[in-house]
């Protein structure tokens, strides 16, 4: 049917009209100007649930008098603008096959007009749309729904008109902009928000991806309205319209900043493990669990092997060839091990192309990942080379040092900081017959020491730990046959930078035969002395019984010689009792007989007793201290002490005739002085006077008699009263010596 | 006899006889010290002038005897000796006086004069 057709249908044929409109499925129904009925379809009547006769010629609003306050007005103003008016999804409760229901109607009011262009009617269609509108709840609550799940995944949505840039979003991603939920931003608004380093970079690129291939895709950064620096994800699809230009944009946005930081942050430690792996010139690979398949090699593996990582690759295969023939079985060995445990570890050595050698050690690990992936070996590759070349060096001086040690006659041992002995050579073995573990467990070491220097060691070894100061000690030790020899024990901390002790080195050496050698030597003197001491009594005693009885005689030249045969034996006595002195003082078997005296007489007697013989000098005496000066000391030892220095005053001034002694106290101490005015001495002789056996010589070399040995008693008579000796000297005009020693008051307290 | 020297050098013992004797006093000597324990059986002299060492013999055992026997524990003695230690170990084993050898006459004159004024 035509236009034209239907056109004519309208005009020509009432009846026909009116049985369609009656028969039509919406509802029909005309009121006149005065809003009274003037025809009604069935559908109508049946939407309204009215009869016909309760209608027609009613008007309205006497029939449904609740319309009139909202109906009223519309047609008034359909009446006016002579526009339709469209009353969408009404809802009215009717009640249907004895059930109320909500019942849904889209009502269309339309004015008709006569052909004078007076209102006529209004036509009132009423179209049921309640199966619609219910689709469309359901559409809502799903969208609802939608919204709900997406706001809870804190996943934004947002839907954009391309054309004109409007867009609509879900009040989540008003909060990822940092605004609130009911706050609604722009498209310009958003772009502004984005990073200016990833706006164009990054979203501008990715809107040109998706504008070719519908997927729209980004990660970036924004600055939120409070300036908080967000990392946000898109995802999105390009809707295109029939034309295939895109028009519409849908798509989810979330705020990803906390992975982002993870990822950040994991990128960084990753790139510090790298670092620290390159530092550490560690190779990096993985291993398949089950084929031990190698594979992931990282550049500084390849390195290693003598591949260039930039341009070369390698397999488990060439890897495997490299490994030298003598390890092969090794780390077969190792592999099947890594195959129970899950830990890979072995040193091999690699031939590489070149055909160098190279140590490497391999260390690897069983991984199980996280996300359900292959259980796999994570491992690392270390060019130990220069390591293994060193522990060979290391080995080799350690060898030629134990053997130095091992070939050495003296023991030699190795104490650690808190005194536990942890090495012994085999000279130790050697001569004391124990097992080296027996010098290593309990006490091993002291075992062999004589009981009567047992504690002394223990005292004097934890001192020295202690104060980390050298050890000496001389003991013995018992040897395999069970008897004693005596040995020097000499230890040395070797201290690190910050002074703690590393190591103590210690050395026994055997002095067995020196100290035999030394009591035979003493013994010798000891007996020479009492041997010699005989003849020299028989001497002096006849010389002076011949004087007693000749003395008063006339013969000048006997009374002479008697004097000089008497002086000679005097002075051989005294030569004999220094050798004497000497030999006991080495042996520390000089006693001392200390007592309280007066210093002041003894010079006085020690001068007078110089003066009987000694005839060619004048000793001067001062006294430069008021009153007495008392000493505590061994006063025959304190006698020798000056008498040596007034004999050597006199004995090295032979051209002078006078020798000063002053005596004063000085600050606690009693000090006396001898000073000579003979040859002298030079600066560097003045340090080896009080040395053994040390003699002074004189202009024409000629030397002076006696053993040299006289200023050394004096000084250790001196050194052990806690006293002093010292000398000023001048070459050719004299010397000085001082000597002093301890008040009483001091030394007894 | 007033004065007994025993020692087992035989010119010492012949030096002090002669100082002694100078002096004026009964003396004897015996330079075998083993012969020592058969004099004094027979003599008992008034002072004992011996010496610390002596081959076979000391002066310390000497003196032990004679303050052992109350018939000669009377008897003074004046020990000698060139050992440097001499004078602290007569002194122990119970001398009258000490003197060391070599010595000065006049110190053996006064002390023998100064032991048998007692």
């Amino acid at each position: 049917m035509d236009n034209i057709g239907l056109l004519s249908l309208f005009q020509n044929k009432e009846n026909v009209l009116e049985n369609v409109l009656q028969k039509t499925p919406f509802g029909f129904s005309l009121i006149n100007e005065d809003y009274v009925f003037e025809f009604a379809n069935e559908a109508w009547l049946k939407i309204v649930q009215k009869r016909k006769e309760e209608v027609f010629g009613k008007k309205i609003f006497d029939i449904f008098p609740e319309t009139e306050e909202y109906l009223l007005s519309i047609f008034e103003n359909v009446k006016n603008t002579r526009e339709p008016f469209y009353a969408p999804e009404h809802n009215i409760k009717l009640k249907r096959q004895g059930f109320v229901e909500d019942v849904y109607f889209n009502f269309i009011y339309q004015p008709i007009y006569s052909e004078s262009g007076a209102l006529q009617y209004f036509a009132t269609v009423v179209l049921e749309v309640t199966d619609l509108v219910s689709t469309k709840n359901k559409i809502k609550a799903d969208e609802e729904r939608l919204r709900l799940a997406t706001e809870s995944s804190q996943t934004a949505t947002w839907d954009l008109n391309i054309r004109t840039s409007e867009v609509i979003h879900s009040p989540y991603l008003s909060k990822i902009f940092g605004y609130e939920e009911h706050e609604k931003l722009s498209h310009v608004e958003m772009q502004n928000h984005i990073s200016e380093q990833d706006r164009f970079e990054i979203v501008g690129k990715a809107f040109e991806t998706a504008i070719k291939t519908g997927v729209y895709q980004y990660e970036a950064r924004l600055i939120d309205k409070n300036g908080v620096e967000k990392w946000i994800a898109t995802t999105g699809k390009i809707f295109f319209d029939e034309q295939g230009e895109p028009n519409r944009m849908v798509g989810v946005m979330q705020d990803v900043t906390q992975r982002k930081t993870n990822e950040i942050l994991l990128q960084q430690s990753h790139h510090q493990l790298n670092t620290a792996m390159d530092a550490s010139k560690l190779g990096r690979f993985d291993m398949d669990f089950e084929t031990q398949e190698k594979y992931n090699f990282s550049p500084q593996f390849l390195e290693i092997l003598g591949y260039d990582s930039a341009t070369e690759q390698m397999s488990s295969e060439v890897f495997e060839k490299h490994i030298h023939q003598d390890f092969v079985a090794q780390r077969i060995t190792a592999l099947q091990e890594a195959k129970k445990t899950g830990d890979l570890f072995y040193q091999t050595k690699m031939i590489l192309r070149d055909g160098t050698e190279k140590w490497i050690e391999i260390y690897g690990r069983l991984l199980t990942p996280d996300d359900g992936q292959k259980p796999y070996v994570s491992g690392t590759i270390r060019d130990i080379t220069e390591h293994k070349i060193y522990e060979e060096k290391i080995n080799d001086s350690e060898k030629k040092y134990r053997f130095l040690a091992d070939s050495m006659p003296q023991i030699v041992w190795i104490g650690e900081k808190d005194g536990r002995l942890t090495y012994f050579n085999k000279a130790t073995m050697n001569y004391s017959g124990k097992k080296y573990n027996e010098f290593l467990e309990g006490d091993g070491w002291l075992d062999i020491v004589h009981p009567d220097e047992k504690s002394e060691n223990v005292r004097l070894w934890a001192k020295s730990v202690r104060t980390k100061k050298p050890f000496f000690f001389e003991h013995r030790f018992r040897n395999k046959n069970g008897a004693y020899r005596w040995f020097l024990s000499r230890a040395f901390p070797e201290l690190d930078e910050f002074g703690t002790v590393k190591k103590w080195v210690g050395t026994s050496t055997d002095i067995d035969d020196m100290k035999r050698q030394e009591k035979q030597k003493n013994d010798f003197i000891k007996m020479a002395n009492h041997e010699l001491k005989t003849p020299v009594t028989t001497i002096k005693g006849y010389v002076q019984l011949l004087k007693k009885m000749r003395g008063d005689s006339e013969d000048q030249f006997l009374v002479n010689s008697l004097n000089t045969i008497e002086n000679q034996v005097n002075k051989l006595n005294s030569l004999i009792g220094d050798l004497l002195d000497i030999s006991r003082m080495e042996s520390g078997k000089l006693p001392l007989k200390i007592r309280d005296f007066s210093l002041v007489k003894l010079v006085t007697e020690t001068i007078e007793d110089i003066k009987a013989s000694e005839e060619s000098h004048q000793i001067k005496f001062e006294l430069k201290h008021t009153g007495d000066v008392e000493v505590y000391a061994d006063k025959d030892r304190i006698t020798q002490v000056l008498n040596n220095l007034l004999t050597n005053a006199i004995k090295y001034s032979p051209a002078a005739n006078v020798v000063n002694v002053d005596l004063f106290v000085d600050k606690k101490c009693a000090i006396v002085t001898v000073e000579d005015f003979g040859i002298g001495m030079e600066k560097d002789e003045l340090k080896k006077i009080f040395k053994r056996f040390y003699r002074v010589s004189g202009d024409d070399e000629e030397t002076f008699p006696g053993f040299g040995i006289g200023l050394f008693i004096v000084k250790d008579i001196m050194e052990r009263h806690n006293g002093k000796i010292w000398v000023q000297s001048e070459k050719n005009k004299g010397s000085k010596f001082y000597f002093s020693l301890p008040m009483t008051t001091d030394l007894k307290k | 006899m007033e004065i007994l020297v025993v020692d087992d050098n035989k010119e010492i013992c012949e030096l002090i006889e002669n100082i002694l004797l100078s002096e004026g006093y009964d003396v004897e000597s015996c330079c075998n010290p083993l012969e020592f324990s058969s004099i004094i059986k027979i003599n008992k002299p008034k002072l004992i002038i011996t010496d610390l060492l002596m081959s076979g013999y000391d002066g310390r055992t000497l003196t032990k005897e004679i303050r052992g026997n109350p018939e000669t524990q009377h008897i003074k003695i004046i020990m000698m000796s060139a050992h440097p230690d001499a004078k602290k170990l007569s002194e122990i084993a119970g001398v009258d006086d000490f003197l060391t050898k070599p010595f000065e006459i006049d110190d053996l004159v006064s002390k023998v004069a100064f032991l048998m004024k007692k």
